[in-house]
């Protein structure tokens, strides 16, 4: 006895018709003694019946339509819109270049127009005057403005200094010693060192002499800030606050500062 | 099915020649050797006649475009449906989806209850009705396959063919899209499964 067809492709080809004769022979006598096969091959003639008859509503669809006049209609659509002559004349053209469409026809115009005016542009800039700037600056205001921004580099750089040899020398504290214990302060006079060694250029260029003297008094100590070990004892700290106090460099620093702020373009 | 006879026997690579060169006629003997047969697809795919008259128009405007990528020795009408089959896919798609889902999952009840209270034709269509809503519920290629084996009566070599695929293939695909619409349809047809 054959298998259980349901659920199997071959009952779908036997309705179909599309099994050899022996192979539908087969399936005929099993469906004689299979009633659940038999059950899905009723199920299925309905579905196939159903196509059946929607086959049939496309019959009678087919019956309303014109098709004597179709070709027409569609040929008119085909060779009587703008794009359609083109395929003519690109298959006839003897030099299919000429069959221009629209994007390249834009395109050359615009190679065209840019070569144009390009040629303009640099024809008038080559043989003819230059056109007056819209900004024009005297080399005197230029050498102002150098200096001026030399000064305010100088004022920022011994406000830093000053506050971190405030910090250095004011009698310890917790939060001065943390500073210093962290790493934080070596770290402010390394980054002071980079920064003078950027005005450094300046200082000497633009002939400030007073400020560049107390600027490398102050970056020899920074220098030793930034070299001093993180548990530097109170006897070490001292030395270093009567070097300071001795060489009245915060006196110093507090005059050039004045002197900068006073000596807005003049120099010093 | 066999491929509709040309005009005066001509060969396709002919035919395609002449109208690659501009020629109406040609052009219009090719419309007229296989309009039914885009028609018969679009429409079993689609349901309605609008729609696949517009499929008819838009697939040979899209072959006279296409007219360089025909290979000779290649069946006309298996390029000529395979280029409608994209196109009803497409056009499903953007357009139909949608629509039809919503009004299938509004109407397969109100289906059921008519059927109940009509005679037999009155059954008879509203199965039909039933299967064509549920037909688009299959995946693309089920549909396509299904579609073209009981509406257009090709064979499944034929389809083979026109989709580019194994006979093996069709013949899977057309087992699923009837498996899938046995369980759709059951519950309205009142089969235990």
């Amino acid at each position: 006895m054959k298998t259980c067809l349901k659920d199997k492709q071959e009952l779908v080809a036997y309705l179909l018709g599309d099994l050899d004769k022996a192979e539908a022979e087969v399936v005929e006598r099993h469906l004689q003694e299979c009633a659940p096969c038999r059950r899905e091959r009723d199920f299925l003639k309905k579905i196939f019946n159903g196509a059946g008859a929607a086959h049939r509503d496309l019959e009678k669809a087919m019956a309303t339509v014109d098709w004597e006049a179709l070709p027409e209609r569609i040929a008119r659509k085909v060779f009587d819109r703008p794009e359609a002559g083109r395929r003519e004349r690109a298959g006839t053209s003897w030099f299919p270049a000429f069959s221009f469409r629209p994007a390249a026809v834009g395109l050359a115009a615009g190679l065209v127009f840019g070569a144009l005016a390009m040629f303009f542009v640099l024809r008038s800039g080559l043989s003819g005057p230059k056109p007056p700037s819209g900004f024009y600056a005297s080399p005197e205001f230029f050498d102002r403005a150098e200096l001026e921004m030399a000064r305010r580099e100088t004022l920022n750089y011994l406000d830093k200094s000053q506050a971190l040899l405030l910090d250095f020398v004011q009698p310890a504290s917790a939060e001065s010693t943390g500073l210093w214990q962290e790493g934080l302060g070596q770290r402010q006079a390394q980054s002071l060192l980079s920064k003078k060694k950027y005005i450094n250029s300046q200082l000497s260029h633009l002939q400030m002499a007073k400020a560049k003297d107390i600027c490398d008094q102050v970056e020899l100590l920074i220098l030793e800030l930034a070299q001093v070990s993180q548990d530097l004892n109170d006897e070490e700290r001292g030395q270093i606050r009567d070097r300071i106090e001795a060489g009245q460099l915060w006196l110093k620093i507090n005059l050039v500062k004045k002197e900068l702020e006073n000596s807005e373009h003049e120099s010093i | 099915m066999t491929e509709p006879a040309l005009s005066n026997s001509q060969p396709a690579a002919d035919l395609i020649d002449r109208i690659k060169a501009g020629d109406r006629e040609a052009f219009k003997d090719f419309v007229r050797a296989y309009q039914q047969k885009v028609f018969q697809l679009a429409y079993a795919f689609f349901g309605n006649r609008e729609d696949a008259m517009d499929i008819v128009q838009e697939t040979f405007l899209r072959l006279h475009q296409k007219l360089d990528t025909f290979r000779s020795g290649y069946s006309l009408q298996g390029w000529v449906l395979q280029i409608a089959k994209n196109l009803c896919i497409d056009y499903f798609r953007k357009n139909y989806r949608r629509r039809k889902e919503l009004e299938s999952e509004k109407s397969l009840d109100d289906l059921q209850l008519a059927a109940e209270e009509n005679g037999a034709a009155a059954r008879a269509a509203e199965l039909k009705d039933l299967l064509s809503r549920c037909i688009h519920k299959l995946a693309d290629k089920q549909r396509m396959i299904f579609v073209m084996r009981h509406y257009n009566q090709f064979q499944v070599e034929e389809i083979a063919r026109i989709l580019n695929i194994a006979p093996g293939t069709v013949k899977s695909l057309h087992f699923k899209a009837v498996q899938n619409l046995k369980s759709q349809l059951s519950p309205y047809l009142g089969v235990s499964r």
